[in-house]
């Protein structure tokens, strides 16, 4: 199986889910080739469901089925306010 | 009534005189109430041509129906008047504690009119009225300005007050109140110095009568738990209140930097919430009675920058820093300190000294007009300008005019980065276009708080939406407008009412707040007609504007932001697109292709003449 190198950038109170490798706000990870970035983060337990949490791949939102790319810089935050109540 | 008391105050500062009104019923409910009620006075008393620093214009406090009951953050309020700064109108809002404190005198608004001879301030206990002097007030900055008001009136009191900048009609000049909250935006604060109108005193314990009470109680509890559960949880406005905005608004490549030369800044990190917890944070604040807590008490000790006070947020963090070049958190804590102590909006002062700043490094503003250097990334400069600006000191005094009046002086209104005359906040629209469709068009000028919908183009609330494309953005920016207008007229706050307040879909519905105003009011309103209502109010800005002598002409960005493409990052390449988005935004609204309302749809919110 190949992998392949992304950054992963946790925001606001994302942070907490921070691995302690991480440099500031970003750790570096591998993942499998053919991995989106919602697997990515629900790896690390960010809770990014449902709205809860905004997932930008390189500053941009993307569709649900993107295939992450060598170099990729996934970010995520709390959607502050979000969902429906 | 319940929910307003009905009762408004009338104060002739030039006879010195004090009258008070009651408010028809069918119009009180007809606009619900605070900008509402402001604007339906404003466009039946004063000339929508006047010189807003005339004795004609006039200043007007207004409370929402929501303020001082126990719906979550119903504690604000609104000054609204005729803008100095853009001629167009100023819908200035601000929480703490004041506006519930006048709330209680059992007023609903204060209307302004003439002017004084010599400075006065207005003391309110209840239905006990005075005009007081305050020749010993005059010149000193807020904060000992409110403490000297407090130890002559009630100490429990509250206070709001202008500093030096509305004394000295600087035109970004703010009214604060509680020391450190702001009415901001649009010079209000010069309006009331104009007005030689020192300060507001208010007190009193004549809380809104309800027609519901015990429905009121239960929804505002079940509010209540959910915004402090979610603050309990770490939640981000908590935590970091909205500092913590940079880094999103630097991921998606819309961070103003530089005077809007790019939308991405190297120091984002350096100015950022962590960063402000780490060294300057000292604990949340809360306006009174609110559990969200996104205000940040702060304390800055590095040498040249000292002080303490609240602040800074997002806004700020922007105006004194990326959009300046600055990445010196310290810095931009101090300017924003003495933005409040002095009274000035922090987003157009610092706005202007970044325009300033790219204007002189291209050679177009002699370095011997500003006195010394002045360059992007120059914190102590940033700072002295500030302190400047208040005073009318050297440059201070062109400053002191905003940024599209310097731009202009020196040859070149294109290096303003403004509409209708308003610094831009923080959303660069070649990032965010549906925020430069509502920069464009909105009544008071480039305000994101006119109809926010960087929530769903960049925080994703409730759901994201790409701030890319322009499909769909005419729709968002009329709803938008029409609910801010809703929550600015009832009382409580964007923070807390479009999260917990709202439907939870994109196209907000505002069913919660109409329980809360039926339980307050029991004026029997629907989500849909208080929407309408927010319609109402946000047309009749509308035609007061196109009286003043606005046209679809200054519906407009800067050439930068309609023809430069973004330099850098994720937004690389695009422009604002304004032209996609506002022929349909006329045609939703029901405007002829001049943006002129057209007599089917006056008629139909109940505008005709």
């Amino acid at each position: 199986m190949t992998t392949i190198n992304i950054s992963v950038k946790l925001l606001a109170a994302y942070r907490k889910y921070l691995p302690p490798e991480a440099e500031g706000q970003v750790f570096h990870t591998q993942v499998p080739a053919g991995a989106g970035p919602i697997d990515i983060l629900t790896q690390f337990d960010v809770p990014i469901l449902n709205n809860a949490g905004v997932v930008l791949v390189n500053g941009r939102t993307r569709p649900q089925d993107y295939v992450l790319q060598e170099g990729d810089v996934v970010c995520a935050f709390p959607a502050v306010g979000g969902g429906s109540r | 009534m319940n929910g307003w008391h009905g009762r408004i105050l009338r104060i002739n500062l030039t006879n010195q005189t004090i009258s008070t009104e009651t408010i028809d019923p069918q119009t009180a409910k007809d606009f619900l109430g605070g900008r509402g009620w402001a604007i339906k006075y404003l466009t039946d008393e004063v000339d929508p041509q006047v010189d807003p620093l005339s004795p004609e214009n006039k200043l007007i406090f207004a409370t929402g129906p929501l303020t001082a009951t126990p719906a979550p953050t119903g504690n604000r309020y609104m000054v609204v008047t005729k803008s100095p700064l853009t001629g167009a109108l100023s819908n200035s809002n601000s929480g703490g504690d004041f506006p519930t404190w006048m709330k209680r005198t059992g007023f609903d608004m204060f209307i302004f009119e003439g002017r004084a001879e010599r400075p006065v301030y207005l003391w309110v206990n209840e239905d006990h009225v005075e005009i007081r002097p305050a020749g010993h007030l005059w010149g000193k900055d807020v904060h000992e300005t409110t403490d000297l008001l407090l130890a002559e009136t009630d100490p429990k009191a509250k206070v709001a007050a202008i500093g030096p900048a509305g004394e000295n009609l600087v035109k970004m000049a703010a009214i604060m109140n509680d020391k450190h909250r702001a009415a901001g935006r649009s010079g209000v604060g010069a309006v009331m110095g104009s007005k030689n109108l020192k300060a507001v005193v208010a007190q009193g314990k004549k809380d809104p009568a309800l027609a519901d009470p015990a429905g009121m109680k239960a929804l505002s509890r079940t509010m209540n738990l959910e915004v402090g559960g979610d603050a309990k949880n770490g939640a981000t406005m908590r935590v970091y209140g909205t500092s913590y905005v940079p880094d999103v608004t630097n991921e998606l490549g819309i961070l103003p930097t530089c005077n809007a030369r790019t939308g991405v800044f190297d120091g984002a990190d350096r100015i950022n919430g962590p960063t402000l917890n780490e060294k300057y944070l000292i604990r949340p604040t809360p306006c009174y009675r609110c559990t969200l807590s996104c205000g940040r008490l702060t304390e800055v000790k590095d040498p040249g920058f000292e002080g303490k006070g609240e602040g800074p947020e997002y806004e700020t963090i922007v105006s004194m820093g990326s959009s300046c070049g600055v990445d010196n958190l310290g810095a931009i804590t101090k300017a924003n300190y003495l933005c409040n102590e002095l009274g000035m909006d922090t987003i157009s002062l610092g706005m202007t000294i970044s325009c300033a700043m790219e204007m002189v490094e291209d050679g177009l503003i002699p370095e011997s007009d500003v006195g010394q250097p002045l360059r992007f990334g120059d914190e102590a400069t940033v700072v002295e300008m500030v302190r400047k600006t208040a005073c009318r000191e050297g440059f201070g005094d062109t400053l002191a005019e905003g940024s599209y009046r310097l731009a202009e002086k020196y040859g070149h209104p294109e290096y303003s980065i403004t509409a209708k005359k308003l610094e831009f906040p923080g959303y660069d629209p070649r990032g965010a276009k549906g925020m430069g469709l509502l920069y464009a068009t909105s009544n008071i000028g480039a305000s994101h708080m006119a109809g926010d919908v960087a929530y769903t183009e960049v925080f994703g609330v409730p759901k994201k939406t790409d701030g890319l494309t322009t499909n769909g953005k005419a729709a968002l920016v009329a709803r938008y407008t029409d609910a801010f207008a809703v929550i600015d007229a009832t009382g409580v706050c964007v923070f807390v009412s479009v999260r917990y307040m709202f439907n939870g879909e994109v196209h907000l519905l505002p069913t919660r707040l109409a329980g809360l105003m039926n339980a307050t009011t029991g004026a029997g309103y629907t989500p849909e007609s208080l929407l309408e209502a927010g319609e109402r109010v946000y047309t009749l800005e509308r035609l007061f504007l196109l009286k003043a002598g606005f046209t679809k002409a200054d519906d407009t960005l800067p050439r930068r932001i309609l023809a430069e493409p973004m330099p850098d990052g994720p937004a690389k390449g695009h422009v604002a697109d304004l032209d996609k988005m506002l022929p349909e935004y006329y045609q939703l609204r029901g405007w002829d292709e001049n943006g002129v309302p057209t007599p089917e749809k006056l008629q139909a919110l109940g505008l005709s003449a």
